[in-house]
């Protein structure tokens, strides 16, 4: 695995899942954090990470603050690459699981 | 007696009543306040180039957030992000010093071979010499090419490493040893105009 790459723990899945639950749609840190259920101090990590690693994307919501009246949230989205990362992960674990049943 | 104790059990509800509600009150006036104190203690934590993002995110997440408490433990939660986002940034950081001073040491490295030689030659001191900097709040030593002799006037080697900053090269030791960090891209281009602009 390259060192740029995110590891695959059960709470990244758990967010890569929620990002890929509905794709196209973005998603602020506080909906993630409403889907997955994870604390801020291991949400943020892990979407630092996932961003570095390209696998997802974000942008700032539309729209001046000042006229807001409230900061702007950052959205996330999967890229192309990290929904096919995160298939073949995936896909990798249930194979390993597949493995482990039956041998 | 019944009727004493009576009025006695009305009157302290009716104050436990009235603190509560001051309470609660407090709590809800101070909330923002202690919000924003803990966002501003999460985002001193992360370098530079990522305060300004994760601030105004940060913020809104919290303000998306229903209930004062949610919201507290919510901006406490962040504290920790703050620093695990930061170990792991300073971590890459690390590894792309190394390699870059490595990098420009090997190609500024006769240049500096050259620099050696003439200040050993011009009073046969010592070449380098640690010099005590004040960088991102820190005073740490760098390393820099002697420029002065020992009444603490600069040399005619000293004079041209200075006018020209090459007495600075060796700073790249002390970012391959860690003591220092190069600075980001756009601290690079800031540098750099400061310095042809001179």
């Amino acid at each position: 695995m390259d060192a740029h790459e995110p590891r695959l723990s059960s709470q990244t899945l758990r967010v890569l899942g929620a990002l890929m639950s509905s794709p196209g749609d973005e998603l602020s840190g506080a909906q993630i954090a409403r889907t997955t259920k994870l604390a801020t101090g291991t949400l943020y990590p892990i979407l630092s990470r996932l961003e570095r690693a390209g696998w997802v994307q974000s942008r700032w919501e539309d729209g001046d603050p000042h006229i807001l009246g409230r900061p702007r949230r950052r959205f996330y989205l999967i890229t192309a690459q990290g929904a096919k990362n995160a298939t073949a992960a995936v896909d990798a674990l249930q194979a390993a699981f597949g493995r482990l049943a039956w041998s | 007696m019944e009727l004493i104790i009576g009025f006695i059990v009305i009157v302290l509800g009716i104050l436990g009543a009235a603190l509560s509600r001051q309470l609660t009150d407090e709590c809800k006036a101070w909330t923002p306040w202690i919000i924003r104190y803990l966002i501003n203690r999460a985002i001193n934590k992360l370098p530079d180039e990522e305060r300004v993002r994760f601030e105004e995110e940060w913020l809104a997440h919290v303000n998306e957030l229903p209930g004062e408490v949610g919201k507290i433990i919510a901006a406490l939660g962040l504290l920790s992000a703050a620093q695990r986002i930061s170990l792991r940034i300073s971590a890459q950081k690390r590894r792309s010093d190394i390699v870059v001073s490595i990098i420009l040491i090997f190609l500024v490295v006769p240049i500096m071979a050259l620099a050696a030689i003439l200040i050993k030659a011009s009073d046969g001191g010592p070449t380098l010499i640690k010099q005590k900097q004040t960088w991102n709040g820190q005073t740490v030593s760098i390393w820099k090419f002697r420029t002065e002799n020992i009444a603490g006037r600069h040399t005619l080697v000293g004079q041209f490493l200075k006018r020209t900053d090459l007495d600075a090269l060796p700073t790249l030791i002390s970012v391959l040893c860690g003591d220092v960090t190069m600075p980001s891209w756009p601290d690079c281009k800031r540098l750099l105009r400061r310095r042809f602009r001179r």
